[in-house]
Order: C-alpha cells, then structure tokens, then sequence
C-alpha cells in the first residue's frame, strides 16, 4: 500500500531533495488518420513548478495531454513522464499521473463520496483508506455539503472540481489539467489557483492547458505554446514582441489625442465603451517618458497600461489561427 | 504491459461501481418483479392446460412444466442478458468516464472481467426469481433435482456466454444502441438463424439412394432357425442354444429406392444453440429410438431427441445385425451387454445364447446416448473467449489506432 500524504502538507524537505523528474517530451507526433493533431512537440515541464500549456483551439493540446496521461501512443517521439519511458513502462508511468480531461464525465446515479471512493480504489487503495481520502478531497474542493448527493445534481463548475478531486484522488507526483478553469466561478478560480500553487510547492510536476491567459500568468512558471501541433520557441516570440500597446485614457480625450499627434506618435482608439486609446511603445523607460511629457504638456492623464498580460500578447502574436 | 494484469481487487472495485449503480435504480425492481409475476402466470397456465384440459397424472404435468419453463426461462434471459452487457462498456465511453477508468491502476482485463461480472449477476437475478416455480414442477413429481440443477447451470453459462458478446459488442461500438442491436443479432443468430441455415442445408444434403440393410442373408437366417427349431424341439438341453451367426451379415438390397436427408453432416449448425444445449444437457431420458416409445414426450425431450437422431443422420438401409432387438424367424433376438443374446421362442421361452461373434456394424459413429452438450458448451466457450479478447484488446491503453470518429477523450 502507497502512502499517501495529505494533499496540503508541506514537502519534508524543500530544495533539498534530489530533482524529482517531471515531464519530457521530444518531437512527439500523433495522427489520426489523416488528420495530424500533434505535428512535433518537445518541451520539458520541471518538478516542483506549474506549467502552462497554452494554444489556440484544435493546437493539440488535449492530444498532447492524452499521450502524456499514458492513453495514447505516440506515431513518433519519447515521452518520460515520473522518470518513466512511456513507450516502455507506460503503467508505471500512468499510475503516478492524475490527469483531468476537458469534458466532464460522471456517473450520474453515484454519490460524489461513492465516485471518488471507486477510483481510490481502482488506484489500489484500500476501502477504508479510499473512503477517507474521498471524503478528504471533497474538503479540500469545498464539495463536503454534496459528499452524498448523486453527482447529476451538480452544477458545471462542482462538477468541475469533482473532476480536479478524482484526478487527485491518489496523490499523483504529475498532474495533468485539460482546461481545469472552465465554468469556474472567479473565486473558485482563486481557490483553483492556491491549489495548484500549493501542488507545485509540494513537489509536484503541474501541466495546465487553459484558455483563461490571465490566470496562468500569475500562477504559471513556465509555459508552453503549440501552434498546429508544433510547440513554439516561446522565447524567440517574446524577443519579436517587445513592442507593446499600452492605454491610455485622459478627463479630456481631445486634448490627449493632440498631445499624441502634436508628438507624431501613432494611435488608435481602443475600446468602444470609453475615450481611451492604444499607442506602440518599445518599452516600460518610453511609457515613462510618454508620462512625463503628458503630464508636464497639462494632459489630464488617469490611466497608462499595458494592453494585456504577457501570455495573452505572446498568444496573440501566434500568426496561425483557430483549428 | 499490464493489458492482462488480473487481481481480484481491481475486479472488485469495477464490479462494485457497476453494480451500485443498477441497484440504485428502482426500474430494475420494477422489471424483476414484473418478471415474477408474469412467471408465475404462465406457470399457471401450463400447469391449467394439462391438467384440466389433458386429465394428465402429476407427473406427465411435471415433465413439461419443466421443459417450458425452462425453455422460458432461457428464451428470457436471452432476451434480458443484451440489455445489461451491450451498454457496458460502451456507455462509460459516452458518459466519458471510460477513459478516467482506463487512466488508473486498472488493467483492460480488471475493466473487462468486472463489467462482465456485473452484467452477468444483473441477469442471472431474473433467472432467480423463477427458481420458486421449477420447485414447484419437481414438487409434483417426474423431475429430478439433477435435472433442475443442470437446466440452472447451463442457463447460468448461456447468460454469461451472451453477456460476452454484448460486453465484446459494447467494446467496439461507440453507440449503445448499435453495441445493443448487434447483441440482439448475435442471439438470433445463434437461435433462429443457424435453426433457418441447418434446414436449409439438410434440404440440400437430400438424395434418393438405393435401399440396403446390412442382415442375415436369407439362406443364412433359415438354417439358423432351423437350429433354434432342434434346439428348442430337443428335450434335454445340457449347452446353451448357439448363437446367432452375425458374421455372415451382408448388405441385402430391397430393390427399391428412399430419398435420405444426410443431417449428419449439418447437425453441427445447431450446436451453439442455447436451447440445444439446455435440452441435450437436462432433458428427461428417453429411451433408444428403435422402441420407438420414448419415457418422455416433452420438449425438452423431443428437441435432444432430435439433435441426437440428427448427429446419428440417416441412410438408405438399417442394421438389423444383432445390434439392438431383432427378429429371425419367429424367434425375438435382443442383445445383452456380456455379447450374449436372449432368445425368445414363439412360445415365449426365453434363453440365454452361448457367446458368439460380436456383431459388426457397417452403421459405426454415434450413439443416440453420447451427448451433445459437450460440444455445444465448447463452442459457446471459443465465441464467448474471442468477445472477450475483443473487448480487453479495444480497453487496452495506449491506444495505438483509434477507431475513426473516437475521441479517448
Ligand atoms: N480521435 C480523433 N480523430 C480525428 N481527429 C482528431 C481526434 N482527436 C483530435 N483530432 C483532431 O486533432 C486536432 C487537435 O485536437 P485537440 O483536441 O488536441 O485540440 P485542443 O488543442 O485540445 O483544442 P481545444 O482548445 O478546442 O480543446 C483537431 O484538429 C482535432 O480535430
Ligand atoms: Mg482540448
């Protein structure tokens, strides 16, 4: 019988420890039939930090994500996943991955407690241990209250945390997260947040696909970029998009957009809603010097940001567009 | 890997979820005691129409209220088994839960052997239910307990054989109600359709062949009489009467032609036969044919009968060479097991022959005794092993080639 640790104890010796493998993953290709989902990914998501996984729909992401959970074969490529081969122990492999697809599937007449007590079980542990980590896990996703309601009566985003709880259930060392955020409510994505905050500071190798950017900027320490099944050198995209649009927004609109003319600085006007408009700037020293200037030229400046999280402007900068 | 990883606690934890979940539902009481009821009701009317209408003893009653409700109760549970294997694996694929399970520390085989299992316990719960109503055909007398325990086991067998095949229908389909048609396909297929095919290929084994019975020449049977005539005229006798000079036997033509049907070469078509099996295997005994009065004229018996008489097949001509009853003169001449005979005088003196030569019999192959069922469970059990194989090979992870149109998940 595995031992396994309470999900929020603290790892017994941060840093200390030897680097516990995460996940690798070189020219990693799948077709289906003819259609190539994952055309040549290589990436590798460390130990003890979240990565992001981040592509626009039909990238191949959730493909990646199965090859990666031990579900399917990859036509081409290694994958070590816990410092297992899958193309050699993939059992050894998927029984210390918990992985969470992006469609919700339950059976509808079992309790949540019964549910996750089922897969404790299928994960080798034994009744009473499996019943008790059930009822664990539901506290720790704030389901406790529907323990002994069947798993119908759930609303998307319950289910949704039902979902995260069965995926971790066993105490996986790699945690596979197939858009873990959608039909969360803001709170539950704070808490979804700390969670995978917490994971990652316990050691865990944490891979999250997701489309909410902005959350995964503030949790992600990595991440990875699959455009039409290839993963990008994000590093290169950065280095090309160091040119930002930053917002600008006055009490009199008419007077900053003669100040930004009367600079020969071009702009555009930014959302319909307000008077607020977009301008180019290399970078953060130019924003402050366009401020200076602003202000000492009397423009009653309120409001200068960047566009958009870094994620969401490396994302966009992707050429290739929706699958 | 680890596709055929086999341990009692995977299985456990599968069966346990599966059947959790159809004992939570009520419909499935409903149905159990709408099944009891409805048994019960047809128990009455067969029992009504023998006696009241046939004046039957008890006994006769029991025979075929036994033979029925047996053959209703297979016909049923052929009937029920495809609805609760045929959706097994297939609907945790459309409720998306399949590939969850697949994830785990659960083989293929756990997942497979598991789902089976409760399918199979699901069904045989309907077989159960009718136990109260075969008691009640032993109660009245003519069927034993071994009858009624056979019939049961094989019912059990053929329920778990067509829960194989949904459950390998379930594997390989991605819709429940296609995995569902083609269960109920397979079990009319292996009822109706191989009946449909073996008639057919009889009626095609039909040729008129030249009548000749293998027998005492005629030259040969008089001076045999003749003996038993001095033997029995002679007043002491100190030796026993001779036996019967079998080795003279020949084929005699009779001149005229009959058109045979050759079923023993297609009586194999009924062999995965479920009410075959049932019957061949707890079938009251009936007697060799050639009496020609059988102990029992139940279905049950009528249908081994048949399958035995059609494995034995037919030709143009019989073995009248001391290899059952026969007559020689007017002198009865039945064999006994040491390869002596019993001969009857037209008097009625019955004697014992001396040993003689053991008759041969150009007619060797099977006997209507030698049981059919063997065979009949042995091919159930290499359909019900390619289903299964089936299943585990397409519950395998991971997926090499996926089905088009199949996401895993
Ligand atoms: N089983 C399959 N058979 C055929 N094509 C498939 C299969 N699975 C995925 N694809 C195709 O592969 C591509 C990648 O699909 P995938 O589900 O991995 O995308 P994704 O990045 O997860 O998209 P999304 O953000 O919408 O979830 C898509 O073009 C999809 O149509
Ligand atoms: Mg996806």
């Amino acid at each position: 019988m595995t031992d396994y640790p309470a999900l929020s104890s603290p790892p017994a010796a941060p840093n200390t420890q030897p680097a516990v493998p995460g996940i690798f993953a070189r020219n990693v290709r799948r077709t289906f039939g003819s259609v190539l989902a994952v055309a040549d990914v290589s990436f590798t998501a460390p130990a003890a930090a979240v990565t992001a996984l981040i592509g626009p729909n039909g990238s191949g992401k959730t493909t990646l994500l199965l090859m990666l959970a031990g579900l399917l074969r990859p036509d081409v490529g290694q994958i070590n996943v816990a410092g297992f081969d899958m193309a050699r122990s993939s059992y050894e492999a998927r029984i210390r991955i918990g992985w969470m697809p992006d469609t919700l599937g339950t059976w509808d007449s079992l309790t949540c407690a019964e549910i996750l007590t089922g897969y404790g079980r299928a994960y080798g542990m034994s009744k009473a241990f499996a019943t008790e980590r059930a009822h664990f896990m539901l506290r720790q996703l704030f389901l406790a209250e529907y323990a002994n309601a069947p798993a119908r009566v759930l609303s998307r985003g319950q289910k949704q945390r039902l979902g995260l709880a069965r995926a971790l259930v066993h105490d996986p060392q790699v945690v596979l997260l197939d858009e873990p955020a959608s039909g969360l409510d803001p709170r539950s994505r704070i808490e979804l947040r700390d969670l995978l905050r917490s994971l990652a500071d316990a050691g865990k190798t944490v891979l999250v696909s997701s489309h909410v950017l902005s959350e995964l900027e503030e949790i992600a320490d990595h991440s990875v970029f699959l455009q039409r099944g290839q993963s990008i050198d994000v590093r290169a995209i950065e280095r090309n998009a160091t040119v930002r649009g930053w917002r600008l927004e006055a009490l009199d609109p008419a007077a900053l957009q003669a100040f930004l003319n009367s600079r020969n600085l071009p702009w555009r006007p930014g959302s319909a809603a307000t008077t607020e408009v977009i301008v180019n700037l290399p970078d953060q020293q130019a924003a402050l010097a366009l401020l200076r200037e602003a202000v000492a030229a009397g423009v009653p400046l309120h409001t200068i940001a960047p566009v958009s999280g870094r994620l969401e402007e490396t994302y966009l900068s992707l050429d290739g567009e929706r699958q | 890997m680890n596709t055929w990883r086999l341990s009692f606690s995977g299985v456990a934890t599968v069966l346990s979820l599966e059947l959790s979940q159809r004992i939570r539902s009520k419909k499935m009481y409903i149905a159990l005691g709408v099944w009891f009821v409805f048994m019960g009701f047809i128990t009455w009317l067969i029992n009504q129409f023998f006696y009241a209408a046939l004046y039957l003893e008890a006994e006769g009653v029991s025979g075929w209220l036994f033979s029925l409700i047996t053959l209703f109760v297979m016909g049923m549970s052929l009937l029920v088994a495809p609805v609760f294997s045929a959706s097994a694996i297939v609907s945790d694929r459309e409720h998306g839960v399949l590939a969850t399970l697949q994830a785990t520390k659960l083989s293929a085989v756990e997942i497979a052997a598991g789902k089976l299992l409760a399918s199979w316990l699901v069904s045989l719960a309907f077989v159960v239910v009718t136990i109260p109503y075969v008691g009640y055909a032993v109660w009245l007398g003519g069927v034993s307990l071994q009858q009624v325990a056979v019939a049961t086991a094989v019912v059990f067998i053929e329920v778990a054989l067509i829960c194989t095949i949904g459950l390998g229908w379930s594997a390989i389909t991605s819709r429940a109600v296609i995995s569902t048609v083609f269960t109920y396909l397979s079990v009319a297929f292996m009822t109706v359709i191989t009946l449909i095919i073996f008639a057919t290929a009889t009626a095609m084994t039909v040729s008129d062949e030249q009548v000749s019975d293998w027998e005492l020449p005629l030259s040969a049977e008089r001076s045999y009489v003749a003996d038993l005539n001095a033997w029995f005229a002679s007043s002491s006798n100190s030796a026993a009467p001779p036996a019967p000079p079998w080795e003279q036997c020949a084929w005699v033509e009779r001149g005229y032609s009959s058109s045979i049907a050759h079923t023993e070469y297609t009586w194999w078509l009924l062999l995965v036969n479920p009410f075959v099996i049932v019957a061949d295997a707890a079938a009251s005994p009936t007697v060799p044919l050639q009496d020609s009065v059988l102990d029992s004229t139940d279905p049950l018996a009528l249908i081994k009968l048949g399958v035995r008489s059609a494995r034995i097949g037919d030709a143009a001509g019989a073995d009248n060479c001391g290899a059952s009853t026969t007559w020689l003169g007017d002198y009865r001449i039945a064999p006994r097991s040491d390869g002596t005979f019993t001969i009857t005088s037209p008097d009625g003196i019955a004697v014992i022959s001396a040993p003689g030569t053991k008759p041969t019999s150009p007619f060797a192959g099977y006997d209507i005794d030698d049981p059919v069922w063997p065979w009949g469970m042995a091919s159930n059990a290499i359909i019900a092993a390619a289903f299964f194989y089936l299943a585990v090979r397409r519950l395998s992870v991971p997926y090499g080639v996926l089905p088009s149109g199949q996401r895993v998940a």
